[in-house]
């Protein structure tokens, strides 16, 4: 992956980077900037991001992260948002678009889920993987489900994190009846089963 | 699919073997890709020892990265064997399906043919039979119970044969007049050529014509 | 069981998908045979919709019925040829550009670009009908007759159409004037240029740049050279 992300025209425009006060300008301001983040975020294949708007987990595995063009910075134009703008513009796009989660609730500081691919969206890739090559009610570790070279993943699964894994089979798949968690030794799910 | 929440699969004991098995096999290849990295990174020690011509050091760092090698080699086998062993068990869980299905296939035929028994069989003949006879001891019952005596029955058999003879007359006269065609009248007939018209006159006193033969 | 039981009802609703979709593909092919032949309709008896309030009204009806805008059907009789343009695509046209003025004002508080508002109309519509500035303006002056609602305004050389916002009585001269900095600046005002241009003194820039916050024409940019904010106007993002 050589080619980098094009940011919209928007993102060159020096006042997208302030909080704007009048409040109708500043919703679209707001959802002009969730936005860039989807686009960025599936472009990368970025599934997770830190507190701060830089890219926590990519599913490209040759990708370095940290070298990636920032979000919420533009230094042809030297912008960037401040803390408590981009903690809105999070909020945003979690609780009005419901297009992120925060990793924990509890602690927000890990980071959030961004979710440019929806976890329904997510769970019936899986299930159609796990169907289509025969191993519905086999019991799968998260290992061979996003690392494993030799199972045949589709690059859309590959390398998933195993966070998200598991919030897809808790959150969507179990909840539809199709899947069942199985712990490993450390007490940490390790293991999971479709039918 | 399934708008309604149903319940989660269940997790078997043999769910939880393979499971322990697929753990172990995939610590195995995490294994395996560490010590990969690390035979690069030897020979690539092992090059820069050479060229700072440090032989001792080179021969150190490719012994060590023999050592790894073979390590590698040991734990492909041990992956084999637990793939093996995953597939074999794997195998056997289908087997156990198709077992059951079979003892409940089976089952269900021993019921089928316990059904039918030849006991079973003549049992039912039996009873087919016995219940004829009594079908027909009912319909003799019957026969028996039209409301009338024996000796009614009798008389009406009497009433009966009078009766025929009012109508028909003796029968014995029957068997005579059935053998009068074998006398040729035809031939009396022309002697005879107005009693035609006599019969014509007379047509209605039937009773008459059977004694005409008695008189000849 | 419950395998087979999915598998019918997947199946099932495949078949259903299909069949649907077949009768969307029909639906919409009748449906644009229908809509030529409205057309045709339109423009051969547009005289006798014009005059006739009850053929006007069931026409009218018709076209609702099957979720066709009348007024895109004016926008094509009006238009079959281009060099003569009739009344009925100025007065569509019009209502189309009011349709975009509501729309893009929470945007940029009620002053639109002609160039802008023009390729907003281009891709909007679905018609491919090419219009020009100079139609823009004769399709406005239909709408005079309604109040001074729209104005054409001219900021270097520039044509930009205003119109009255919801939250404000519309653009003072100051805020004209700003907007020609703007667009003199490369998109942005800060208060020593207005100082420095138009001598006016902080209150007056202030006053001005509050409103035009308000209403939505400028947006804030605290980040500017030397710590001075600069206020940017929107339209910046479409040019």
């Amino acid at each position: 992956m050589t080619t980098e992300f094009v940011f919209p025209k928007i993102h060159t425009f020096p006042p997208l980077y302030t909080e704007q006060p009048n409040s109708t300008i500043l919703s679209n301001q707001l959802d002009s900037w969730c936005q860039i983040i989807l686009q960025y975020c599936e472009f990368y294949k970025i599934t997770s991001l830190n507190r701060n708007g830089t890219p926590k987990y990519s599913q490209i595995e040759s990708l370095s992260i940290d070298s990636l063009p920032p979000i919420f910075e533009n230094k042809s134009i030297n912008r960037s948002t401040n803390d408590n703008f981009r903690n809105v513009i999070i909020h945003h796009l979690i609780y009005k678009l419901k297009k992120a989660q925060y990793i924990d609730p509890k602690k927000p500081e890990l980071g959030i889920y961004v979710y440019w691919r929806s976890l329904v969206e997510w769970g019936q890739l899986l299930y159609d993987y796990v169907d289509s090559t025969g191993q519905l009610g086999t019991v799968l570790t998260l290992y061979e489900l996003t690392k494993s070279d030799e199972s045949g993943l589709p690059d859309s699964l590959k390398n998933l994190d195993e966070g998200l894994l598991i919030k897809i089979v808790k959150d969507y798949l179990i909840k539809q009846g199709k899947a069942q968690i199985l712990m490993n030794e450390d007490n940490e799910i390790g293991g999971v089963k479709i039918v | 699919m399934g708008q309604q929440t149903s319940t989660p699969p269940k997790i078997t004991a043999q769910d939880k073997a393979i499971f322990q098995l697929k753990q172990q096999r995939d610590k195995l290849k995490q294994y395996q890709k560490r010590l990969t990295i690390v035979i690069d990174k030897q020979s690539n020690l092992a090059k820069q020892a050479i060229k700072d011509k440090q032989l001792d050091r080179a021969k150190f760092y490719l012994r060590s990265k023999k050592q790894q090698q073979s390590v590698i080699e040991k734990t492909y086998n041990q992956l084999d064997n637990l793939e093996g062993l995953i597939g074999t068990i794997e195998f056997k869980l289908i087997e156990k399906d198709v077992l059951y299905g079979l003892q409940q296939g089976n089952a269900v035929l021993k019921k089928l043919n316990n059904e039918m028994s030849i006991d079973k069989i003549d049992k039912v003949l039996d009873d087919l039979q016995d219940e004829r006879v009594k079908v027909d001891e009912i319909s003799d019952a019957l026969g028996m119970g039209s409301g009338l005596t024996n000796q009614e029955e009798d008389e009406v058999d009497e009433e009966l044969r009078q009766l025929e003879l009012q109508v028909n007359g003796p029968t014995k006269q029957e068997i005579v007049e059935d053998k009068l065609p074998q006398v040729p009248t035809d031939k009396i007939m022309p002697q005879v050529p107005n009693e035609p018209v006599h019969d014509t006159e007379e047509p209605n006193i039937e009773s008459e014509r059977p004694n005409e033969p008695i008189a000849n | 069981m419950n395998y087979s039981w999915q598998q019918d009802r997947a199946a099932y609703s495949q078949l259903g998908r299909s069949i649907s979709e077949k009768h969307t593909d029909q639906l919409s092919t009748q449906l644009s045979v229908f809509q030529s032949a409205l057309i045709n309709f339109a423009s051969e008896h547009g005289n006798e919709i014009k005059s006739n309030l009850e053929f006007r009204n069931k026409f009218t009806h018709l076209c609702n019925s099957i979720g066709i805008d009348p007024l895109e059907l004016l926008l094509y009789t009006g238009s079959k040829n281009s060099k003569i343009r009739l009344d009925n695509f100025y007065i569509a046209l019009a209502v189309r550009i009011i349709e975009v003025c509501q729309q893009t004002r929470d945007l940029n508080g009620g002053l639109i670009s002609i160039k802008e508002l023009l390729s907003i109309l281009k891709e909007n519509d679905s018609l491919q009908i090419n219009i020009t500035s100079n139609e823009i303006e004769k399709s406005l002056s239909y709408l005079n007759t309604l109040g001074k609602g729209y104005e054409i305004l001219n900021i270097n050389d520039k044509k930009w159409l205003k119109f009255s916002s919801a939250t404000g009585s519309g653009i003072s001269n100051d805020q004209k004037r700003v907007y020609e900095l703007c667009s003199f600046m490369g998109g942005f005002v800060t208060y020593k240029l207005l100082r420095d241009n138009f001598e006016w003194d902080k209150v007056r820039c202030k006053t001005v740049i509050d409103e035009m916050i308000m209403n939505g024409l400028v947006w804030v940019d605290t980040q500017g050279e030397n710590g001075q904010y600069q206020y940017w106007e929107p339209s910046w993002i479409s040019n």
